[in-house]
């Protein structure tokens, strides 16, 4: 089927169902965000489906119990679906917007809560291992390889401080605290490590 | 901002960025970051990061039936009405309503120059008449809605201090003769639009280069073009176009550039 041109009035588009799979499937995702903010239930459906393991993926690795992570999760697809009519993306992908919602979240909620003990070690090997699952590639993308790729290439201490802030959301008290280890050398490590892997990020980039 | 304070700032950067700094320093920062614009690319350049790095965070599957709880969660306040649900062949005074939406109401702006559409790339398909589900157009003709409200050159805005309510759609069946070939959906609001469905037929003699009108028909029997594109020989189409506000709309129609109708529907008459 041909894309659509233009009419006088305004913007066409064109899109083809394909009939061998599920139409919600091949949808944008900010198609699908936007069904779902409309209130579409297949669209909505299909919406959480996409980035359920994602976001349940983020908010238990800040708060480590299950339940928990399941009401974080839920509140974030309902921020979402508030908030989809603002969602600018211009300013970031579907997936980023929604992981930021959902770390957010997740980090208030990790306040009031008793800590879960966290294997800084186990978790900074998961996140630097490639997830499994197309979909999982697909959704990260280029630059999560990349990024992947400059973890393993810090000095170990400082990946264990970014990742325990970064993906852990922990303060970098909270790390002095549960490392034993002075305030100031947690954030000096974990300011090192954010400036080695933007500069990282940004060469790659720039390679041919 | 003087030198003393960025030094400061940068301090506090990092974990402003990461989201764990505590609200005090988080206010200084950002009081900060409004007047300095280094301090700003340096945040704005850490939060990148930040973000990219907690996408990271290993996936992991929900306790079984999360996404219908999910849903659930929803319903009270929004119309979570399968599209798949509205009779293929509703009478033209059906009027489906627009879910909500809460708090603000969104309208659609058009913006200047049409935006690449992310959409993937159409694939041609084989499709036998009468072969795929009934419910097909509609869910595609929803599918083509939130594609104009999301992407491809609308922008979802809010229209300042006054929020139209959201718009009614009315809604009814493209006939090709006797046959139902698509759908038709007309919304109101500050900017009225339409949006099409329609299953092209090899019988109709189009191409991919056989440019198709589509016509809103006003109750003095004017045609006003809204839109125009190719429709190929078979497959599915889905388009739609803006309104001029005002009009009063009792069918639409796609004609063929021999001027011949290929498709029409007839509404109840709608101002839009």
């Amino acid at each position: 089927m041909a894309v659509t041109d233009h009419g006088p009035a305004g913007v066409v588009v064109g899109l083809v169902a394909d009939p061998a799979g599920p139409p919600g499937e091949r949808l944008s995702d900010e198609a699908l965000l936007a069904g779902f903010g409309a209130g579409d239930g297949e669209l909505g459906s299909a919406f959480v489906r996409r980035f359920q393991s994602r976001i349940y993926g983020t908010a238990l690795a800040v708060l480590g119990d299950p339940r928990a992570a399941e009401d974080v999760a839920q509140q974030a697809f309902e921020r979402a679906w508030r908030h989809a009519s603002s969602y600018d993306p211009l300013r970031a992908s579907v997936p980023t917007w929604l992981n930021t919602i959902t770390r957010r979240l997740a980090i208030d909620a990790a306040r009031v809560r008793r800590p879960v003990p966290v294997d800084a070690g186990a978790l900074l090997a998961s996140v630097r291992a490639p997830h499994d699952g197309p979909e999982d590639r697909a959704l990260a993308g280029e630059t999560a390889d990349q990024l992947r790729a400059a973890l393993v290439r810090l000095p170990v201490e400082q990946a264990r401080a970014v990742v325990l802030s970064g993906i852990v959301g922990l303060s970098a008290s909270q790390i002095a605290e549960s490392e034993g280890i002075p305030l100031g050398t947690v954030k000096t490590r974990i300011r090192a490590a954010l400036r080695r892997l933007r500069s990282d990020i940004e060469a790659d980039r720039e390679r041919p | 901002m003087t030198g003393l304070a960025c030094e400061v700032v940068r301090e506090l950067l990092p974990e402003v960025a990461l989201d764990v700094a505590d609200a005090r320093d988080r206010a200084q920062v950002l009081a900060h970051t409004e007047i300095c614009a280094d301090c700003r690319r340096e945040l704005a350049a850490t939060v990148t990061v930040v973000e990219d790095l907690a996408a990271l965070a290993p996936p992991a599957e929900p306790p079984a039936g999360f996404d219908q709880r999910v849903l659930a969660a929803l319903g009270p306040t929004v119309d979570l009405r399968p599209s798949s649900s509205l009779p293929l062949d509703a009478t033209p005074s059906a009027s489906v309503p627009v879910a909500p939406v809460p708090a603000a109401s969104p309208v659609l702006v058009a913006t200047s120059a049409p935006v690449a559409s992310p959409v993937p790339a159409a694939t041609p398909a084989s499709t036998r008449l009468g072969g795929l589900r009934r419910s097909r157009p509609l869910l595609a003709l929803a599918a083509a809605l939130v594609l104009l409200a999301g992407v491809a050159g609308w922008v979802i805005g809010h229209n300042g201090p006054s929020r139209p309510a959201p718009a009614d759609v009315a809604a009814a069946s493209l006939k090709a003769g006797p046959e139902v070939v698509g759908r038709v959906l007309l919304a109101g609001g500050v900017h009225p639009w339409l949006a099409m469905a329609v299953r092209s037929d090899p019988s109709w003699g189009t191409t991919a280069a056989t440019a198709v009108r589509c016509q809103v028909e006003t109750p003095d029997g004017t045609m006003v073009t809204v839109g125009t594109f190719a429709l190929a020989t078979q497959g599915y189409g889905y388009w739609s176009a803006a309104v001029p506000p005002g009009t009063v709309v009792v069918g639409a129609r796609l004609v063929d550039p021999t001027g011949d109708v290929i498709a029409a529907a007839t509404f109840p008459a709608v101002r839009l």
